[in-house]
């Protein structure tokens, strides 16, 4: 059975507040929280601009018109207005995730990694949601898993490309999402800029321009129309000190010199020339006076060779790109196909806003939608269409693995720096090592041991032949066994889950003493108890431990720290 | 879901004591099996190795040599026997000797084989539609999954729906695998439901896991962790309860197969005495060779070894050229023949290695496999001299790209050294009167051959049957 130990023996990690306001919350037993289904609704309030007194409930037997509901209510938030025929219409009202789930949602979507129990007090505890998501777009954080969408987006890679381009470019992500320059900005420097063009050759560069601000692949029509618009571009062969196999980015200006100048004209969207005229006719040496590097342009010559990002930007799936891509990266699955009228909201609050990620970004944090709890109750089904509609609860996300082992370091006490996601494998020349922001061992050479790590999990990819990815299955489930048995033995006497602390008695097997292990163990790391939906499970566990004489209860510590580390629980957010 | 649901989906993964389930829970299942499905050999337990040429790959020059410069460059060569499709002149045309060393005989080169391989001239994503498929996306959804629109990955279906691992079999059955990272591979091991088939990063990385670890945990432990895990499932919706219980479901695989995990045969590169199935790894590495594909093709033959249905494995080309692996927009004159060679020598060791591998059901594992490949679709957008201006090609959904090359061998192949399906020399356009081949058929093939039935995800589909 469930454990006498008393809660508030986990100190100071069982202080909740419900500043979400008015969040029913799940509570410290993880049962009152769960989301009742559509066919059970709710009459709590959704958002913070909606209370329950104002949810319509539709009462047994009677069917309201979706929009007479919506029209009673109160919103604050596009988002929840133009989801409500599909929720509050229908009689729904999802409650709001309680603080911890909240903060460690926020906390690895927007900083990365997971919080411990003393970041929770110092960063979540007492805040509304609003406060949180605004302190956490304020961090450098932010702009650092955000950059990491644009560096996988490019598959930036300085074994291709110039590693002061990447930095460049990464740089410009970085400006889009602290809000200085505005997505069609962005779009027009990004399609040109040396680091993607030192990425791409060829139709690639319509095709990856097309995957970074139109959500879609270049149709092979699209790809040979367009490339015309790209055609000055090209790289030579530029040694750096610290880069041995760098090329710089050039316009050849004699690829459409007369008589070619249709070489670079497409009339796909419109007639458009993009035409550098040799600045010295004639002339063919290479390198010579026709060949300029870009950066020798002349602010009149990159107005010509930017149209194309120019052009990009102006068609009408642009914003809808960034919108649903900022929808799967807070929600976990396809809003905006499975919401359009969502979709449109945040495409106009984008046109309102001139252009800002952030704006955007903020209205999803800050929605019904993403502020629900993932915890829901619903009815067994093998039928996938009959399956209630993912809006209708909060998020459930799986770790990225970078995310998921820095988080694992941290709690072990051994924190450690990212991956550098502008260069999955730092080059070198006469000079050394380019600029990157691993750790450096004695020899100077880049620290690869998270990086390497991550890769088994689908994480900090290569960008040659890796891609990210979310792996679970077999082999992720090993990797993961094997890490977690070495970080819980690394765990030192200072880490969050450092697991020998909570071991008062090493001869103490009552069921009392091991409850409470275990409790510590979880809550070092998810801040709050084992729920007691999980309590049978556990119970189980600790009478096989009590029956097994090699079972002592150190070794029952640190085996619910391998286990919580690979947990459900803490690998779902 | 309900609980009972979960339960036994965990459990039929598995593929242990399912004999057990079938005797108490008998039922009859008639297969709906198509006429030309009738033709193929199929049993549960064949084999399938699918080799996955990610980015692209132009197969043309390689199966399909009779035709211009523009689309193969390098001329073709003599083939074996009646070999009826064109062999091309990229290939090398000699014996690999590193198996002499071991007492063992060379390896034949694709050149001395090829009238046990054949070739479908014109495997097409989009049978009757006005043009091919042109861009990655679209044809990863395509080759991932059979359909379109994407959804679960080939190999996923297969672990979903092959009877050793929805019936249970006699013995330990390892779950299909996908081994490799690429972008075109990934796709094929997406998961069907909860069901994700083994994904192995490469035969280096699969061998860096400690499969000691998974031994260690003991049966406290286990059940500590399955009850905090249940419940992350069962206080979710139905669709988070499936995603969710993919990590359920692959620490369950790593208890029920850790043993596998300690054998040296899979640690095809570090263990040389290593031996499974007939072959030390020693063996194995001089027939495959020591490129990456060659390293993971060996750790492939061993999880067929170990029961795995089907395998595919991902190639990437020659990456080290920087030029895209098999997605040549440039550098191709360079980098193809290596690519093209790397993978010659793989066929041509398959061929050798799987002739000495006794099967448990009798004969070699060459009698009760297929061998088969896949890409995104082929090259075109090329000039006169057979590239582009940078030396590569494209893929823009002409009929060079378009009219795919699949090679299919191994001792279920009836029809070896046949080549169906023939395009025009100059155009590479289909051939009047010529069959087209669509990837889905082509897939549901390898199901037929697999003894599943694909009517329920691909259904009216027939089955590629020209070649057995």
């Amino acid at each position: 059975m469930r454990r006498a130990v008393p809660r508030a023996s986990i100190g100071v990690i069982l202080t909740f507040c419900a500043c979400n306001g008015g969040a029913s919350g799940s509570g410290d037993d993880g049962t009152d929280g769960v989301a009742d289904s559509a066919t059970a609704p709710t009459t709590d309030g959704p958002d913070e601009g909606s209370s329950g007194e104002d949810t319509a409930d539709s009462g047994e037997g009677e069917t309201e018109d979706p929009a007479v509901v919506c029209d009673g209510l109160q919103f604050g938030n596009v988002i929840d207005e133009a989801a409500c025929p599909m929720i509050q219409g229908i009689g729904v009202s999802p409650p709001l995730a309680d603080d911890v789930e909240l903060c460690r949602r926020l906390y690895i979507d927007l900083r990365g990694e997971s919080p411990t129990a003393v970041e929770y007090e110092q960063q979540c505890k007492y805040k509304t949601s609003v406060e949180l998501v605004d302190a956490f777009m304020a961090s450098p954080e932010y702009l650092r898993t955000s950059q990491r969408i644009w560096a996988d987006l490019f598959q930036m890679n300085s074994a291709v490309t110039h590693h002061a381009y990447i930095a460049d470019l990464d740089a410009r992500a970085g400006e889009l999402h602290a809000g200085t320059i505005n997505l069609g900005e962005f779009a027009e420097i990004a399609s040109t800029h040396p680091a993607f063009l030192g990425r791409w050759s060829g139709n690639d560069r319509v095709a990856f321009a097309f995957r970074a601000f139109l959500g879609r692949e270049a149709t092979p029509a699209e790809r040979l129309a367009l490339m015309p618009m790209w055609e000055l571009w090209e790289t030579r062969a530029a040694p750096d000190p610290l880069q041995s196999n760098a090329h710089n980015v050039v316009v050849d200006t004699l690829n459409c010199a007369a008589p070619n100048q249709a070489a670079c004209n497409s009339d796909f969207w419109g007639d458009e020339t993009v035409i550098v005229a040799p600045p010295v006719p004639g002339d063919v040496s290479d390198p010579g006076p026709n060949i300029i590097d870009q950066s020798m342009l002349t602010t009149e010559q990159w107005d010509v060779l930017r149209r194309p990002g120019q052009i990009i930007a102006e068609q009408p799936a642009f914003l809808e790109s960034y919108v649903d891509r900022a929808l799967r990266r807070y929600l976990g699955y396809d809003a905006g196909a499975a919401l359009p009228l969502v979709r449109q909201a945040l495409v106009d609050l984008m046109v309102e806003n001139g252009g800002s990620v952030r704006a955007v970004d903020r209205e999803i944090l800050t929605s019904g939608l993403y502020l629900a709890t993932n915890r829901y109750d619903e009815v067994d089904s093998p039928d996938e269409t009959s399956w209630d509609a993912p809006y209708l609860h909060g998020p459930v996300k799986q770790m990225d693995a970078e995310d998921w082992l820095r988080s694992a370091y941290k709690l072990a006490g051994i924190p450690t720096a990212s991956c550098d996601h502008r260069y999955p494998e730092v080059q070198s020349g006469p000079g050394g090592f380019h600029p990157h922001t691993y750790a450096t061992g004695a020899d100077g050479a880049p620290d690869y041991t998270l990086r390497d790590e991550a890769q088994l999990l689908g994480g900090c990819p290569d960008r040659v032949g890796q891609f990210r990815e979310s792996r679970t299955g077999l082999i992720a489930a090993l990797t993961q066994a094997t890490l977690t048995s070495e970080l819980c033995a690394m765990a030192g006497e200072s880490a969050p889950i450092y697991p020998l602390s909570v071991v008062d008695d090493p001869n103490d097997k009552s069921e009392e003493a091991l409850w409470e292990a275990v409790d510590q163990v979880y809550s070092s790391a998810l801040i709050r108890p084992v729920y007691d939906g999980a309590a049978p499970g556990v119970d189980e566990g600790i009478s096989l431990c009590r029956d097994d004489l090699s079972c002592t209860p150190t070794q029952f510590a640190i085996q619910a720290c391998q286990l919580v580390l690979k947990s459900a629980d803490f690998f779902y957010y | 879901m309900s609980k009972v649901f979960a339960n036994r989906r965990n459990f039929l993964k598995l593929g242990l004591g399912g004999v057990t389930t079938a005797a108490v829970f008998p039922h009859l299942w008639i297969p709906r099996v198509s006429k030309a499905g009738m033709d193929i050999p199929s049993s549960r337990h064949n084999h399938v190795l699918l080799f996955d040429l990610d980015g692209g790959a132009r197969t043309v020059p390689m199966f399909n040599g009779n035709v211009d410069g523009r689309w193969n460059p390098y001329g073709v060569q003599a083939g074996s026997g009646d070999t009826e499709w064109g062999v091309s002149a990229v290939f090398d045309n000699a014996p690999y000797t590193e198996t002499v060393a071991l007492g063992m005989p060379a390896v034949p080169p694709i050149t001395a084989i090829s009238h046990e391989i054949a070739v479908l001239g014109t495997v097409d994503h989009t049978p009757g539609a006005s043009s091919g498929v042109g861009d990655h996306q679209s044809a990863r959804n395509w080759i991932g999954s059979g359909m379109a629109e994407g959804g679960p990955g080939i190999i996923s279906r297969i672990y979903a729906h092959h009877k050793n691992y929805t019936e249970g079999s006699n013995g330990l059955v390892f779950p299909p695998a996908v081994i490799g990272t690429g972008q075109a591979t990934t796709p094929l091991g997406a998961p069907d439901g909860s069901i994700t088939p083994v994904m192995v990063p490469s035969h280096s990385e699969f061998v860096a896991q400690n499969g000691d670890a998974s031994g260690s945990q003991p049966a406290w432990a286990r059940a500590l962790e399955a009850g905090l895990d249940g419940y992350a499932i069962e206080s979710r919706s139905n669709r988070d309860k499936q995603v969710i219980s993919r990590l359920a479901n692959g620490k369950a695989n790593v208890e029920a197969f850790r043993n596998v995990f300690l054998d040296p045969a899979l640690r095809v590169e570090t263990e040389p005495t290593g031996t499974a199935n007939g072959l030390s790894n020693a063996q194995l590495t001089a027939i495959l060779g020591t490129t990456q594909l060659g390293r993971d093709t060996a750790l492939a033959l061993r999880f067929l070894g170990f029961g795995s249905a089907a395998v595919c494995v991902g190639d990437s080309g020659n990456a080290g050229a920087s030029v895209g692996g098999w997605d040549t927009h440039s550098g191709e004159e360079a980098a193809y023949p290596v690519s093209a060679n790397a993978l010659a020598r793989v066929i041509s060791g398959v061929n050798y290695a799987l002739k000495l591998m006794p099967h448990p059901q009798g004969g070699t594992y060459w009698d009760h496999t297929l061998v088969g490949c896949v890409t995104e679709f082929g090259r075109d957008n090329v000039m006169g001299n057979g590239y582009n201006s940078g030396g590569g090609s494209d893929h823009v959904g002409g009929p060079g790209s378009r009219y795919q090359a699949y090679f299919m061998t191994g001792g279920l192949v009836g029809k070896g050294g046949g080549f169906f399906g023939r395009t025009d020399p100059m155009s590479m356009e289909v051939l009047p009167g010529e069959p087209v081949f669509g990837t889905t058929a082509y897939y549901a093939a390898m199901m037929a051959v697999l003894d599943i039935n694909h009517e329920p995800f691909w259904p009216g589909v027939v089955p590629v049957a020209a070649p057995f």
